[in-house]
């Protein structure tokens, strides 16, 4: 199992009494594409800083990659986080005065999982598969389109080899056309690579790309009872 | 790569960044200008005299007495008899005795009559003594050995001739412009009140004071210079072993052996015939510098206020950027950051806008000293060296770069905690 939740609660120490994470069991297997959708407002962000140890979980088990992250110290989660998983948001997925050399290897940084003799060969080669031209390699991100940087993004997750990739609403700053080029793009990619992948989105015309779709208001019964 | 993304991210935020290093660089110019000229500064006071034991006058308090006497400040309260003076130089202790009178003056300028052994005994800084840099030392009663500074700024040269005044007014006696005094030497510099001192032969004082109509000594000198219209300088040194002072201002002694200093000061000091104060310069000084502290220590304090003020206003900017960064901390903590790094990140950036500023500071504080250097020479008599890289401005550098570290701490603990307890949930 790639994660595995049991009897997650979660409630914000701001507010103890209300319960956002009721999520009695759910699990996501080796391989599996996975499209949550869930509308904004529905825990959706707060379940994956749950799933990438930035949260503490007040009450049950969370098992990403076969190991208790709920147990692990915050050092531990910071390094397991980086070794394990990658991530791609919807915006601001880039420090934006580095270039996409400089973001890709700072991620690299954090972990240390690829050598730093192959790593400028490591990143050449993830950069050209992503069709980012050469001469935008030093410039600073934030001169480069949304779609190219999202395209680094992916870059970016993927350097450390993740055994899993959280993708939290990629495609909705890109137009339809960028949108369907990074979803191919991504797809390819995990495929290739054979990484899980825990795709968040609103967006129901992505559906077709993913072999798993589940409704985030099935999985968290904290959502259901605070809408009732 | 921790401090390629700080450098990387103070250049991003350069506008805010820069006039931060500015406030500080002003801060580093002022704290570390302020501590290289305290010190020259005292340097320089501690140099104006050495090489002299004793400085002997009318009695008043020490500091009077070597403000007059040394800095030429102020003026004397009351002379001292020749007879005092021979009596005391013929101490079989005292190695030389050199008299000074003062009181006269040449365009604001001091002016000191002594004895022409007071240019080979006088010495300033580590022992130096005064060099001529053109002419040599007075030997007639008209003749005017000019400091460095007088003949400088008032342009003259050897041979010239000028003319005394008395006191520092307007010159009220006619015989001085009919008997100017005639430019024999000039010193070099010494950056001391020498440069700004004429040097006269006590005679030539005499000459000045003693120019009444009964005085005898006048007739003498008009007589001698009727008898003989051409050889003026001749007969002035005829007339000046009659030109004996009957009094002098002050003199200088040293001593053949150091372990007198107390017992000869001790004797001038209970002398029963005429209330002399004897004093030793260096205690002198230090007790002249103990007043002036005051006022360095303040300029000190100031400056150091300044600094902190500077480093509160880098953490105050820093502290702001860090709330305009959280999406930037947000995604450092997401792609495995801890806390830490985000607490050293803000650290080192302080410490980087610490270190250019210090290295600014530095360089124009440099570059200020070499484009004053003349000018503090010439108006102050300070000689301010360029050697700003004393272990003491080491000290200070690394004082302000540890200080602003720790200034920095209060955004650094910031950036930790809000790292921390910052999740994606406000995305």
């Amino acid at each position: 199992m790639i994660i595995d939740l049991v009897n997650l609660k979660f409630s914000y120490a701001e507010q103890p009494s209300s319960c956002v994470i009721d999520i009695p069991s759910w699990s996501l297997s080796a391989g599996e594409h996975t499209l949550i959708h869930g509308s904004s407002g529905s825990g959706k962000s707060t379940l994956l800083n749950i799933l990438n140890g930035l949260l503490s979980v007040d009450s049950g088990h969370v098992k990403v990659l076969d190991q208790r992250i709920d147990e692990m110290t915050n050092r531990q989660r910071d390094t397991f986080r980086a070794n394990n998983i990658g991530y791609v948001f919807q915006q601001f997925n880039l420090i934006p005065y580095l270039d996409a050399i400089d973001n890709i290897q700072l991620a690299n940084y954090f972990s240390k999982a690829v050598s730093q003799s192959s790593l400028s060969k490591e990143i050449k080669t993830l950069l050209q598969s992503l069709n980012i031209p050469e001469k935008d390699w030093k410039k600073p991100v934030r001169t480069l389109s949304i779609g190219q940087q999202q395209r680094i993004a992916i870059a970016r997750a993927l350097i450390n080899k993740p055994t899993l990739i959280i993708a939290d609403e990629p495609t909705s700053s890109l137009d339809q056309e960028n949108s369907d080029a990074f979803m191919k793009l991504l797809m390819a990619l995990v495929n290739k690579h054979e990484i899980t992948l825990l795709f968040v989105s609103h967006d129901v015309s992505l559906s077709h790309y993913f072999s798993r779709i589940e409704l985030l208001s099935d999985i968290n019964h904290a959502g259901n009872l605070h809408a009732n | 790569m921790l401090i390629k993304l700080a450098l990387k991210s103070l250049h991003d935020r350069k506008d805010s960044i820069v006039l931060s290093i500015i406030a500080m660089t002003v801060s580093v110019f002022v704290l570390l200008g302020v501590e290289h000229i305290r010190h020259q500064t005292k340097e320089s006071f501690a140099n104006t005299v050495s090489g002299v034991d004793i400085i002997v006058g009318a009695r008043t308090s020490s500091l009077n007495l070597l403000l007059y006497s040394v800095f030429k400040i102020g003026s004397a309260s009351n002379n001292i008899s020749w007879q005092s003076f021979e009596k005391v130089a013929s101490n079989p202790q005292v190695k030389w005795a050199v008299p000074i009178s003062l009181g006269d003056s040449h365009k604001g300028f001091r002016v000191l009559g002594t004895i022409p052994a007071y240019f080979q005994h006088f010495s300033y800084g580590k022992k130096h003594k005064l060099l001529f840099k053109q002419g040599q030392a007075f030997s007639n009663v008209f003749d005017v050995v000019l400091g460095y500074q007088v003949a400088a700024k008032l342009g003259y040269q050897l041979d010239d001739k000028l003319v005394l005044a008395h006191g520092i007014g307007k010159n009220s006696f006619s015989l001085h412009a009919e008997k100017p005094f005639t430019v024999v030497g000039v010193l070099a510099p010494t950056g001391t009140p020498v440069d700004h001192t004429l040097h006269v032969s006590l005679q030539g004082i005499e000459a000045i004071h003693y120019t009444g109509k009964n005085n005898p000594y006048s007739h003498q000198i008009d007589a001698s210079k009727m008898h003989n219209h051409h050889k003026e300088a001749d007969l002035t040194t005829q007339v000046a072993s009659h030109l004996t002072p009957k009094s002098i201002t002050a003199f200088m002694l040293a001593l053949n052996s150091k372990m007198s200093t107390f017992k000869v000061q001790r004797d001038i000091n209970n002398d029963k015939q005429e209330p002399l104060l004897a004093i030793l310069p260096g205690i002198a000084l230090s007790e002249l510098w103990q007043i002036m502290g005051v006022l360095e220590s303040t300029l000190f304090l100031v400056s150091i206020l300044v600094f902190i003020s500077a480093s509160l206003g880098v953490s105050a900017m820093l502290l702001a950027s860090i709330k305009q960064r959280t999406r930037e901390i947000q995604l450092l903590r997401v792609i495995g950051a801890p806390p830490l790094f985000l607490f050293l990140l803000i650290q080192l950036e302080a410490l980087f806008i610490a270190m250019i500023s210090c290295a600014l500071g530095t360089a124009i504080l440099l570059a200020s000293l070499s484009l004053t250097q003349d000018y503090l020479a010439s108006y102050f008599s300070l000689q301010i060296s360029m050697n700003i890289f004393t272990p003491n401005t080491l000290m200070l550098i690394i004082t302000m770069l540890v200080t602003s570290a720790l200034v920095a701490v209060i955004p650094s603990i910031n950036g930790y905690i809000k790292s921390k307890k910052h999740s994606l949930s406000d995305r």
